[in-house]
């Protein structure tokens, strides 16, 4: 019935939506698509009153998503990683990259290495991995201290560090 | 105020190198962070990132207090008062106990060295510009090689910090702050500096901040036979356990601060350097005599380089 | 009492499985409070909306890692964040105040370029919204004013509304889905004026609109 499928929309956006309600909601927009146009309006109705910004996104998003279904392409560098049981795969990335060396060494110049995923060794990995943990750390005491005497000291939420070339 | 307006004119007129009395303007900026009424949304620029706070700031009789909140990542919320810290964290958020906890620029400052800033730096007034519906004045600062540049905005009457940037010496914006919405001189109300999640937070932290003692390294295994000019020891701290030794100090200049970190810890291979970057932060790392030194701060790679290659650890007494 | 569903991970696991419909419900639900949080960092209305529609994309494709940890809005609204910030940054690598080069301001006066949300016609335009939106709510009969209010402006649960109404559930929900429902018609020309598209020309095809 539509009136019992529009009533649980009104509840989802709510929070008060049962898995019944999860049904009924789906079933109708399956047996009538124009639904969704008038269930954006009621959804712009709650929005408007709770002072949000209203878009019309809803309307116009399934034309803008691409045919392809959603297989999944789990392959990767932080795919790997997180089989491996390491997280935080953005920053390995990183410390393994730009290397140079201090002392003057005209032959060694600055490499990017970059690790392909196949070669990943775990121990090699995790090293990496604890080092990059520390110099987070490191970042954080810095920051504390700075802040007493700095201005811009701020650590931001989630630290990324970048592969930096030599200046 | 008169001596704020003197000044003022005087590098409005591009009078240079200013006394430390000239100064003042920046004493009077760091006061208006603190004691100023207000409440606004600020982006925290780093490089190529962004992060979004908002932040509700009170003083009275006083006493400041402060609502920060992070509107973006874990979005936690840092409620200052005085001296106390307390950081209220939002069910699920990843590591919020080892979170670092953000601020406000020059919130936290207690005082500044105007005698030091102003022998390494030299201010210049470059015009003037609307920020976040508010004028504000451009005051650059430029140092030597070895320190970037800052800009500062700030607000023509209460002197508040609209925006402040770090700059390269090749004129790259490493870092940039600014407001992008702001109410000034505002009555706050309580409800204000309340934490949304107050009730509802899992974790919470409370921190006490307490002065800086003064800084000693003495007896340290480890030492800068160079620094750069200008840059004297603010804080250092040293522990030995099982793995080693640790020892940290942090210099500053007065304006800008980088922190050297030593732990007897041997990188895979010694000699072996790595350099990484977030906004203006330059991070090195390597090997000393098999102990890892870790250089991070607000400083040019050129400079980190240079306090790596002087540095020292275990030399023979002389 | 009964633990409430999680009804958006039901939703988002029906969406792992193919059924795009169930994705629409989320975008319905939370497309607004996105926008509001995008507009934080983006004041173009336009560039706004190309955000969190780029987010919901971006979402959809990465629906299959979703595991359930985070609830699905703070995971999108991380999304959403990240979106506009890389949209921010799309905008060239130095800062500009305004569209322009900050080193070309040096010493001129800047008038003030007020923000998309901030022109006088913005402005209007949302404070004619809150005062239709005030003046259908006030129009609403006395049980549905009441039941939508509480809801809306107090917070309460529908458990709640209905001991406080002493009226059983299903009334609360009834009245609650009537009362929007009149507001949206009485609205239909102030808000589809504030979308970028009118219910006429939505994309998707076989709509009547």
């Amino acid at each position: 019935m539509k009136a019992k499928a529009n009533e649980a929309f009104s509840a989802f956006l709510d929070g008060e939506a049962s898995e019944i309600d999860v049904q009924r909601m789906l079933k109708a927009l399956d047996e009538q698509p124009a639904l969704l146009s008038q269930w954006h309006g009621l959804s712009k109705a709650k929005a408007g009153l709770q002072g949000e910004v209203l878009i019309d996104t809803a309307l116009t998003f399934a034309a803008a998503v691409p045919a392809e279904t959603s297989a999944v392409n789990s392959t990767g560098w932080r795919f790997r990683l997180q089989q491996a049981g390491i997280a935080a795969a953005v920053a390995l990335v990183v410390i393994t990259g730009a290397r140079y060396s201090l002392t003057p060494e005209p032959s060694a110049p600055v490499v990017a290495t970059v690790v392909a995923p196949e070669r990943i060794n775990t121990a090699l990995a995790q090293q990496q991995f604890e080092a990059q943990r520390r110099l987070d750390q490191y970042l954080r005491e810095h920051a504390e201290q700075a802040s007493f005497t700095t201005g811009h000291v701020v650590v931001p939420a989630q630290l990324q560090w970048v592969e930096a070339q030599s200046e | 105020m008169r001596s704020y307006l003197y000044l003022c004119a005087l590098l409005l007129l591009g009078a240079a190198p200013v006394q430390a009395m000239e100064w003042q303007w920046l004493n009077a900026m760091r006061q208006s962070v603190q004691e100023t009424n207000y409440r606004g949304d600020y982006i925290h620029r780093r490089g190529d990132q962004t992060n979004a706070y908002s932040i509700v700031h009170r003083f009275d009789q006083g006493q400041a207090v402060e609502l920060l909140r992070q509107l973006d990542g874990d979005m936690i919320e840092i409620l200052r008062d005085g001296l106390r810290t307390v950081c209220y964290f939002p069910d699920g958020s990843e590591a919020a106990m080892t979170h670092a906890v953000p601020a406000a620029p020059f919130s936290q400052v207690a005082e500044l060295d105007l005698q030091r800033i102003g022998e390494n730096y030299q201010a210049r007034a470059s015009g003037e510009q609307r920020v976040a519906g508010f004028n504000a004045r451009i005051i650059e600062l430029k140092g030597d090689e070895w320190r970037y540049s800052q800009r500062f905005w700030l607000e023509t009457e209460s002197n508040l910090l609209l925006q402040s940037e770090l700059i390269s010496a090749d004129g790259q914006v490493l870092e940039q702050f600014r407001f992008t919405r702001l109410e000034i001189a505002v009555t706050i109300e309580d409800v204000e500096l309340t934490p949304s999640l107050k009730d509802a937070a899992v974790l919470q932290q409370v921190a006490f901040r307490s002065p800086a003692d003064v800084a000693n390294d003495a007896g340290y295994r480890s030492a800068l036979d160079w620094l750069p000019a200008g840059f004297s020891l603010a804080h250092a701290e040293a522990r030995q356990d099982s793995t080693g030794i640790y020892e940290q100090r942090t210099f500053s200049d007065g304006l800008t601060s980088f922190s050297v970190f030593i732990e007897g810890l041997a990188l895979p291979a010694t000699g072996q350097s790595t350099l990484a970057k977030m906004g203006a932060t330059t991070a090195l790392m390597t090997a000393v005599n098999g102990y890892s030194v870790t250089i991070i701060g607000e400083i040019p790679a050129l400079t980190a380089k240079k306090i790596a290659q002087m540095l020292s650890i275990d030399r023979p007494a002389l | 009492m009964a633990e409430p569903t999680d009804v958006d991970l039901l939703l988002v696991l029906r969406a792992q499985k193919g059924d795009s419909r169930a994705f629409d419900l989320l975008v319905l639900k939370y497309q607004h409070k996105l926008a509001s949080v995008v507009s934080r960092y983006i004041s173009e209305r336009d560039a706004v909306e190309d955000v969190v529609q780029d987010a919901f994309i971006k979402a959809y494709r990465a629906l299959p890692g979703f595991r359930g940890d985070s609830a699905f809005f703070t995971w999108i609204y991380r999304i959403a964040t990240n979106t506009a910030k890389n949209h921010l940054e799309s905008m060239g690598r130095r800062p500009s105040y305004r569209g322009q080069d900050i080193d070309e301001l040096a010493l001129y006066d800047l008038p003030e370029a007020l923000q998309d949300r901030d022109t006088p016609d913005a402005l209007l335009a949302r404070s004619q919204l809150d005062e239709q939106l005030q003046k259908a709510l006030t129009a609403l009969p006395e049980e549905l004013k009441v039941a939508l209010t509480l809801r809306e402006f107090d917070g309460l649960s529908y458990q709640e509304i209905s001991e406080i109404m002493e009226t059983p559930i299903g009334t609360v929900r009834s009245r609650i889905f009537r009362a929007r429902e009149s507001i949206e018609n009485e609205l239909k020309v102030v808000m589809s004026g504030i979308g970028r598209h009118t219910q006429n020309q939505s994309a998707r095809g076989g709509y009547e609109g």
